[in-house]
């Protein structure tokens, strides 16, 4: 016989589980969840009430009006708001769907855990399919060409300062007459392309496990699933500042395990999912820069 | 098991749709891989921000110009919904059209800081550069950089106005070669020739 008492308690900590998941998507919205002028003034009055007033953010009404205005508004720029952006207003969809099933736990964390799954699956099969990414290209490419990670490229490829500032100057300067048979030479270090092999491959096959872990593997392998998403938003969020993307994963991870009642790994999410809102500052400069 | 039914999980499904066809699109016309739900970012080097919109076209005095678009707000031409972003991330036929209709009902002056300028000025005081940059690029020099007259700005703008007889316009995107050996620019559609 089951003790009634006791399944109450557990209702209990269930309820409360998912009100903080409510809560966390509350405030993702808030920081995070706005593209236009149209989602920013409403989502500061609405995410604001569903923060103060937990009866707002449990409730379906809420979730479904925010998700449904989210995808009228996104749809209207479908082809320039940032992936981040698809998924969280997906996530959004996710919760007024939960909280309209019947269990509204096992449908919140079952689809954390397969939008984790999918996002890394089609990030994978981009890097495949673009054909410029396991070669090392792309990699090499951006450490080159885009200024926020300029520091590092001058650290492991050995360039002399402002060589690679000049070079991008030249490409501005010869943007004011493009012709398909310009060609501005480089002479690349080898061990910028060593390096952008390495990191290549790792990303690759680090986002690939990603995908695999959290979709295929059992209950009981979470440890690595959790270590593995958790070390990639840490890390590479750190040198590719979008805190928006690096917080609903971490929100996504957080749900996924909170609802499972691994209680530890999910406090490890919430502090990154904390830690990560300070990557906007511009360590990379700080650190490798002048 | 789980007690609840199929459709709790339409959003990820909604989110394979969207994947899906943004790899189409991306692949089968101008869709940058970076943007429309694909979660193609970081994966190719053709970011919106790798492309750029160049725009040539000749004066009403008959005068060869470019048009620098580095800094050019469309709204300050009277246009709300287009942006550059929008051009540079999907460039479609319509919007270039549009975008030319929109730039040959605009006045214009000639600048001073556009790239044009600058490259002539550093041309000068850079012999580094005489080497880099290619001949083609030193004879395109003779177009005269524009840029659209600000109204109400004090000073510098009371200079000739101008307006196009035709315009073309063109997205271009850039492009490191294997190995990081150069850098190169691919037309990625255009250009079209907008005339009054």
């Amino acid at each position: 016989m089951s003790d009634p008492d006791n399944k109450s308690l557990i209702l209990d900590d269930d309820k409360k589980s998912i009100e903080r998941v409510f809560l966390l998507t509350s405030l993702l919205l808030l920081l995070h969840g706005d593209t236009t002028g149209m989602l920013e003034i409403p989502f500061r009055v609405v995410c604001s009430a569903a923060i103060v007033f937990p009866a707002v953010r449990s409730s379906a009404c809420f979730w479904c009006t925010v998700s449904a205005y989210m995808f009228f508004v996104n749809a209207g720029d479908w082809y320039i708001i940032d992936n981040h952006k698809y998924l969280i207003t997906i996530w959004a969809a996710s919760l007024a769907f939960a909280t309209i099933a019947p269990d509204a736990i096992g449908a919140a964390r079952a689809n954390a855990r397969i939008l984790i799954g999918f996002c890394f699956t089609f990030a994978t099969a981009w890097k495949i399919i673009g054909q410029e990414y396991t070669s090392g290209d792309f990699v090499a490419s951006t450490m080159i060409l885009d200024g926020r990670v300029g520091p590092i490229a001058d650290w492991v490829g050995g360039f002399a300062d402002g060589e690679l500032t000049f070079f991008r100057d030249v490409i501005s300067l010869a943007k004011a007459a493009p012709r398909e048979d310009i060609w501005i030479g480089f002479e690349p270090s080898a061990g910028l392309l060593l390096w952008a092999k390495v990191l290549s491959y790792a990303t690759v096959i680090g986002e690939e496990l990603i995908a695999i872990s959290w979709l295929c593997f059992p209950r009981q392998w979470h440890y690595i699933r959790d270590a593995l998403l958790i070390g990639f938003v840490s890390v590479v969020y750190f040198f590719l500042p979008v805190v928006g993307f690096a917080s609903i994963l971490a929100l996504l991870g957080y749900t996924s395990t909170l609802l499972s009642g691994r209680t530890r790994a999910a406090v490890v999410y919430l502090a990154v999912l904390a830690f990560v809102q300070f990557y906007s500052f511009p360590w990379v400069l700080w650190l490798w820069g002048e | 098991m789980s007690k609840n039914p199929v459709w709790v999980h339409l959003p990820a499904v909604a989110l394979c749709v969207i994947a899906c066809n943004q790899i189409r699109l991306a692949k089968s016309s101008t869709l940058s891989p970076w943007k429309g739900g694909g979660f193609g970012m970081f994966a190719t080097q053709d970011s919106p921000g790798a492309r750029f919109i160049h725009v040539e076209g000749v004066r009403g005095d008959g005068v060869d110009v470019t048009i620098s678009f580095s800094s050019i707000d469309l709204r300050e031409l009277g246009e709300s919904r287009l942006t550059p972003l929008q051009i540079r991330t999907y460039p479609r036929q319509q919007d270039l059209v549009r975008l030319g209709e929109i730039l040959l009902a605009g006045e214009f002056v000639e600048s001073g800081v556009g790239e044009v300028a600058v490259w002539k000025a550093l041309m000068e005081a850079s012999p580094d550069l005489q080497e880099v940059l290619p001949p083609i690029i030193r004879s395109h020099g003779a177009r005269v950089p524009m840029r659209v007259r600000r109204e109400g700005a004090a000073g510098h703008d009371s200079a000739t106005v101008h307006t196009l007889e035709n315009v073309v316009v063109s997205v271009w995107k850039v492009r490191m070669a294997s190995n990081a050996t150069g850098c190169t620019f691919e037309l990625l559609t255009g250009p079209y020739e907008i005339g009054k």
